[in-house]
């Protein structure tokens, strides 16, 4: 019975690491643990192969053979139970503002039915003109969901392709403004509590037009869109 | 519609839940042979 279980334990547990190694034809990293980690699947098999006559022996090689499996698991675990317990379900909503002296005129989309609700809630307009600014916004994309779990909202208002990288913090279940100014950006409200995870909007290389707005998730991964002016919406501006 | 190969998204998934449990057993298991008195 304890032969079978180290001979399962070593076999089954190698298939996530060869699955892992696997990447690395598609240019992934590898890393030492997963090496160490393939090392003690073999010696957990070979001791369950070879552990009938000596049994306490073949449980100390099958021991350290745990240890070095669990080099692999022990993080991969860890960053699991982080991802779950920071989760949280981001709505990101880019409004595009064309300022001038004129009250705020904020332009949305016509609802269609079955569609996306694309419509901003009482709160997201209360929010928006808190900013204190005029002219006109209008609804590029709204509700967009990252993540799941606790609620919160991004609002994004932007006035131009961004020049040069820019990294906002997410907020931490609740609401947060970000109105672009020129070249810096201002939070509302400024206290509001944020997470170390970023909302990172860049330039094109090659297209002054769209910048690309990725919102980091909880794995470390991210997700996101491009956001296009209109030619006759830049207007002079240049690079 | 054909869902790739005999090693889809799901196998992956009962590995990956199933490779720590065994894991575990194996290790708790191990250590009490190891150290038993006898």
């Amino acid at each position: 019975m304890a032969r079978l279980l180290y001979v399962l334990t070593g076999l089954v547990t190698a298939i996530p690491v060869v699955w892992a190694l696997g990447w690395a034809v598609w240019g992934a990293g590898v890393s030492v643990a997963e090496y160490l980690s393939l090392l003690g699947s073999l010696l957990l098999v070979a001791s369950g192969v070879a552990g009938h006559s000596r049994r306490r022996v073949a449980a100390r090689v099958a021991l350290v053979s745990t240890a070095a499996i669990w080099s692999f698991y022990l993080p991969g675990i860890a960053g699991v139970v982080k991802s779950v317990a920071t989760n949280q379900e981001l709505s990101l909503t880019v409004l595009l503002w064309t300022p001038s002296a004129s009250p705020l005129v904020i332009e949305q989309w016509k609802q269609i039915p079955g569609a996306p609700d694309t419509s901003l809630s009482p709160a997201d307009i209360s929010q928006i003109e808190s900013t204190g600014i005029s002219g006109t916004v209008s609804v590029y994309t709204a509700n967009g969901k990252y993540g799941k779990g606790k609620q919160s909202r991004v609002i994004l208002i932007m006035q131009a392709p961004v020049s040069g990288p820019v990294e906002l913090k997410e907020p931490d279940a609740t609401s947060i403004v970000y109105l672009q100014e020129d070249s810096r950006w201002s939070q509302f409200p400024p206290n509001a509590p944020t997470l170390s995870r970023r909302i990172r909007i860049a330039p094109q290389w090659d297209d002054p037009r769209p910048s690309s707005v990725m919102v980091e998730l909880s794995t470390g991964s991210a997700q996101g869109f491009g956001v296009w002016w209109p030619k006759a919406a830049l207007g002079g501006r240049s690079r | 519609v054909a869902q790739g190969g005999p090693w889809g998204s799901k196998q992956m998934m009962i590995v990956a839940v199933l490779a720590p449990l065994l894991l575990l057993a194996t290790t708790v298991y191990a250590a009490v042979v190891s150290f038993s008195k006898k």
